[in-house]
């Protein structure tokens, strides 16, 4: 079977695509989103979803969130003594989310559409991919999470669209879609973004507001600080969507913070992140020769859209008022389980075709002689443009620099200015040539973007008819397959909990978050349900447990409920 | 990006200027296909589509073989065809095209505000010191206006304000500095697709620049450029001071950065004059020495992309300058004591700065002088400046300096460890790092200071040799950074020597360096130190 599954920076989800529509898959705690969030134990016992970001509260050096950001970079994360690439952290989840599907429809999965933001780049995609496989999931596809958005948003009806743009803020990334509907044929005129915007931004910016702000003590432990500053400036944001102040208690240890944050200071803070929202929609504009007025929707995706700010200032920036036909959190599984009923060929899409683009522009480093012959280096010379339609091959023939030169070093780079410099390089590849006199040797550069959004690149020296394929000299690209299945099973020996008893589990580290966070009496009042719950817990009666942690559940709900206020 | 071709058979259908038709066709075909295993169908599928609606193809071409004249321009297009809506006017036209739209959005007060400043821009002559201000006053208003935030709005403003500086150039050029810092040009001017003007006017202001420098006494070019701008010829004595090669390469530079400067600053006797010696004295191609002096050339231009003014004029100083100066002064005055509060109590104060390093005090005072009043835009501006002189300088400073700099560099390099990609941008190129976004508060308020004592202490007024960027490493330094970077050898020298090793390889390998190059010897460190500023 295939699916669909949303990874995202703060939260993932999982959808099928059954009886000609989309549905997502609760998770075990029957949840339909997951917090993208691993935990790992001393003895190697992985937590994932509303667990881990339970224990993040606890003991924020053995969890870890957001790690999406992090993605096709070097950066190793370290959890207790444990140390992942973030890739590893996502394969994690995903085979969490897996497990779920699998325990729910009682169909082995294999095979998956993972959606990525529109605006990752080549190495952030492949790995993305990686992390697929090493969760034991063969990837179908890479979908751009807006065009999974506006899958979900246009298929609704089928009806035909003029163009309308997707406004995808998430977690960790912005990202901006044009796209346009006829005869059920989902195209996708032009996609921007930044890489590095999203709700966490927001939160952080009340961080820093706050640690300005309020004297925090230093002999405080400053991870934990960190952590428990993070979520609760998540929940005042959070609350912010609703109330006029937020209110927050945080306390660390055995003292306590009041901490406050009101609706105007959150704007003025937020500013400077909202200004970031205008370049990339007007890019996207102009690449598909749009004005403003001609777009017939704002579509919204992505948690942070519910911000009223947020709102205010695409009301603001477009004049109108978005549209809320599609679930900002459940859009892009959706849409990236319509896009797995397509790729399985599912009788109730034969009509629908979906055709994306290729958001930025390829191209390879060159270095030029002017007419008076002297060299100007560091070019950008662009294979494929940004938003051509994708699948794509073009071709670019360049030519040897001096005479006897004995090879060609080829670089390859992603981005949109005229000089490499500013570009992000993909990879490098070196091939000798024969030796002449310069300029006499040609390379035929061929760059192939497939539907996933990777990158072939082929070079044929026509002289010698011989060809060569892209290697990226990036470490973990280079990965045997072999290489591949020993980090398969180094992660698979991570233990997690048999189902029955996650449910369990979470409710224990809920609990244990929830002591941490109160003091005096009901701080002492968690720990006395507590030890009663373990106590039951003990008894291995499954019917017992089940009502004693209703009940125990429900308390903590109470409580946590009154903690807002 | 493709070239269109005639593309009625792969749509299968006859000429037609009805888009649903040509919809219909591309649906019914690419329905038909599948695009991952047939690529090279679904492209020219596509290409057909997109030449089809684009209204050019309802004409078959004709036999003469010159169809390519006619596509685009030649042919009329069908009434009510599908003509892109795009906000982006070509340069051509007189009229500052987007003023109808204008008048209609401005409500009346706004609207005499809009129509005084395309009066301003579109007089004759240079702007006085007071159209200057009152522009600048016109440009609060329109700048920071609510309806800035409407995304259409502030797109035509964009547009219009880059057409209006681009049509009156160097009219306007006072006022370009803040204008690109306001839509951040500088970030966006080498992008492919933007406004066509946009970095038509950075090349124009950068070429102004250059103009400046060169008719100052002293500069490198200085004679050769007087010698194409003068009127009548000069004696045997100043022919046998111009440098045939130089001239060349005067010649050919401004020619392919700067075209227009030939048109407006050349004598096309004396220029027509000098080629003929040129071809005649050195027919050699490529030369190494040639090619430096061209760098030297073009990054003391690049240098200053932003941080001039533009006209060039030369002379005594006119009354309103020396208001503006005084103005100015005090604007760097103002400057120098929010950001370096200590520089005060180590006897660097504008009065040294000025004494001790006029060029530099003339450059920060240049910047300062566009702004009237403090705030962040111009410290960001005048900081920038900083970054510019002194990235641009450092490699060439004594040892003492630069075993400074590599501290403060080290720390930096640790400060973005964990961010391996900025990290490695720094290390490469620190000018372009910072001047991208926020970057520029990477650098510590001590790293800061310490740059502008080096602009107060060294930049004096003497001339900046290329500096040898070979760099040697003894084996005993080569021990000591396997150990302190935790890299082998092998990584190590391609983190070095290479530029595809990984970043984090890099960002640990360059910070060891820098911290390594500041504890040995000053004999060791001194073949180091200067290849990696």
């Amino acid at each position: 079977m295939i699916v669909g599954i949303d990874l995202g920076t703060t939260n993932s989800a999982a959808a099928i695509f059954e009886n000609g529509e989309s549905r997502l898959i609760p998770n075990a705690l029957g949840d339909l989103l997951t917090p993208s969030a691993v935990a790992v134990l001393p003895d190697g016992t992985t937590l994932v979803g509303k667990p881990a970001l339970n224990h993040w509260a606890v003991k924020p050096s053995e969890a870890v969130t957001s790690f999406k950001r992090f993605i096709g970079t070097n950066r190793t994360i370290k959890i207790g003594r444990f140390s992942f690439g973030a890739e590893d952290l996502s394969a994690i989840v995903l085979r969490s989310l897996k497990e779920d599907i699998e325990a729910a429809t009682g169909q082995e999965v294999t095979e998956a559409i993972i959606t990525v933001p529109a605006y990752f780049n080549d190495k952030q995609r492949k790995a993305t991919r990686r992390a697929g496989e090493l969760a034991g999931l063969k990837v179908a596809r890479l979908l751009n999470e807006p065009t999974a958005a506006a899958l979900a948003f246009g298929i609704a009806d089928k009806e035909d669209r003029e163009p309308f743009l997707v406004f995808d803020l998430g977690g960790g990334t912005f990202d901006v879609s044009i796209v346009e509907m006829f005869d059920a044929i989902v195209e996708v005129r032009a996609s921007s973004g930044d890489n590095r915007l999203g709700g966490d931004d927001f939160t952080n910016a009340i961080v820093t507001h706050w640690t300005e702000q309020y004297q925090f003590p230093a002999d405080v432990r400053s991870n934990l600080l960190q952590a428990r500053l993070f979520q609760a400036a998540d929940s005042a944001r959070r609350t912010l969507s609703e109330a006029d102040t937020a209110n927050v208690t945080l306390t660390v240890g055995d003292r306590q913070f009041d901490l406050s944050i009101d609706a105007t200071t959150f704007e003025t803070l937020a500013a400077p992140l909202l200004t970031r929202l205008r370049d990339p929609i007007l890019r996207s504009l102009r690449d598909s020769n749009l004005r403003i007025e001609a777009l017939s929707d704002i579509v919204l995706v992505g948690g942070a859209t519910r911000m009223p700010i947020v709102r205010k200032a695409i009301t603001k920036m477009f004049g109108r008022f978005p549209n809320h036909i599609v679930h900002p959190d459940h859009a892009v599984a959706i849409g990236a389980a319509i896009q797995a009923g397509l790729v399985a060929r599912d009788a109730a899409l034969d009509e629908v075709r979906l055709t994306d683009i290729c958001p930025f522009t390829l191209g390879v480093e060159v270095t030029e002689y002017d007419s008076h012959g002297r060299l100007r280096g560091g070019l950008f010379s662009p294979i494929i443009s940004r938003n051509s339609p994708t699948p794509i091959s073009r071709t670019n023939s360049y030519s040897s620099m001096s005479d006897n030169q004995s090879q060609i070093k080829l670089n390859i780079y992603q981005g949109e200015s005229r000089e490499v410099a500013n570009n992000i390089l993909l990879g490098t590849m070196e091939f000798p040539i024969p030796k002449k006199p310069a300029g006499q040797v040609s390379i035929d550069c061929r760059f192939t973007y497939d539907t996933s959004g990777l990158l072939d690149v082929d070079v044929t020296i026509p002289e010698s008819g011989e060809t060569r394929s892209m290697v990226i000299s990036d470490d973990a690209d280079a990965l045997t397959p072999e290489q591949l299945e020993a980090r398969r099973d180094q992660l698979a020996a991570l233990k997690t909990h048999p189902r029955d008893v996650a449910e369990n589990q979470y409710v224990v580290g809920w609990a244990a978050r929830l002591y941490e966070e109160f003091i005096d009496e009901r701080r002492e009042h968690i720990g006395r349900m507590l030890l009663h719950f373990e106590g039951v817990l003990e008894t291995q009666d499954p019917r017992a447990i089940e009502q004693a942690r209703a009940a125990f559940s429900a308390s903590l709900e109470e409580l946590e409920k009154d903690q807002r206020l | 990006m493709s070239e269109f071709h005639w593309p009625w058979p792969v749509l299968g259908i006859a000429p037609t200027d009805d888009r649903k038709t040509i919809r219909e066709a591309y649906s019914r075909l690419l329905k038909a296909l599948d695009p991952d295993a047939e690529t090279e169908a679904f492209m020219a599928l596509r290409d057909a589509r997109d030449g089809a609606l684009s209204g050019q193809f309802l004409h078959p071409p004709r036999d003469d073989g010159e169809e390519e004249d006619d596509f685009g321009l030649g042919m009329p297009l069908p009434e009510g065809g599908d003509q892109p809506a795009g906000g982006i006017e070509p340069l051509t036209d007189a009229e500052p095209a987007e003023k109808p739209v204008f008048t209609v959005e401005y409500s009346d007060a706004d609207d005499k505000r809009f129509n005084r400043t395309v009066e301003l821009f579109l007089g004759e002559g240079e702007l006085t010191q007071g159209e200057i201000a009152e522009l600048h006053e016109h440009l609060d208003a329109l700048l920071g206006d609510d309806r800035m935030a409407d995304l259409g709005h502030y797109a035509r403003v964009e547009a219009w304000l880059a057409q209006l500086l681009a049509e009156r150039y160097p009219r306007g050029a006072a006022l370009f500095p803040r204008i690109a810092e306001h839509f951040q040009w500088s970030e966006r001017a080498h992008e492919l697709g933007i406004h066509p003007a946009i970095p038509w006017l950075f090349n124009a202001h950068e070429g102004q620049s250059l103009v400046r420098e060169l008719s100052t006494p002293g500069h490198k070019y200085h004679r050769e450029w007087a010698e194409l701008t003068r009127g009548k010829p000069q004696g045997m004595l100043w022919m046998r001071a111009i440098d045939k090669p130089r001239m060349a390469n005067l010649i050919a530079t401004v020619r392919r950065d700067y075209p227009w400067l030939e048109q407006e600053h050349w004598q096309p006797e004396l220029v027509a004059r000098w080629e003929k010696k040129a071809a005649g004295g050195t027919t050699s191609g490529p030369n190494q020495w040639v090619w430096i002096i061209f760098v030297v050339l073009f990054l003391s231009a690049l240098g200053r992309m932003i941080g001039s003014e533009g006209a060039a004029t030369s002379g005594p100083e006119a009354p309103s300058k020396l208001a503006a100066s005084v103005a100015a002064e005090a604007n760097v005055l103002d400057f120098i004591q929010t950001q370096f509060p200590q520089a005060a109590g180590d006897g660097r104060t504008i009065v040294t700065l000025r004494k001790e390093s006029p060029r530099a005090y003339e450059k920060l005072a240049e910047v300062a002088g566009r702004y009237g009043a403090p705030g962040d835009a111009r410290d960001r501006l005048m900081t920038r400046e900083i970054d510019e002189i002194y990235f641009y300088i450092i490699d060439k400073l004594p040892y003492k300096t630069q075993v400074a700099d590599a501290k403060f560099r080290a720390a930096t390099l640790k400060d973005l460890q964990d961010d391996a990609p900025s990290c490695t941008a720094f290390f490469r190129n620190p000018r372009s790092y910072l001047r991208q976004g926020r970057n520029s508060d990477a650098l510590s308020p001590e790293y800061r200071y310490h740059m502008f004592s080096v602009l107060h202490d060294e930049y004096g007024d003497r001339e900046w040799p290329l500096v040898d960027k070979t760099m040697t490493i003894p084996g005993e330094v080569v021990g000591k950074l396997i150990k302190r970077s935790g890299l082998s050898e092998e990584r190590l020298r391609a983190a070095i020597a290479t530029d595809t090793a990984p970043d984090a390889d890099v960002c640990a390998a360059m910070r060891s360096l820098y911290e390594i190059a500041t504890e040995i010897p000053q004999a060791q460190a001194s073949k180091i130190l200067p290849a990696i500023m």
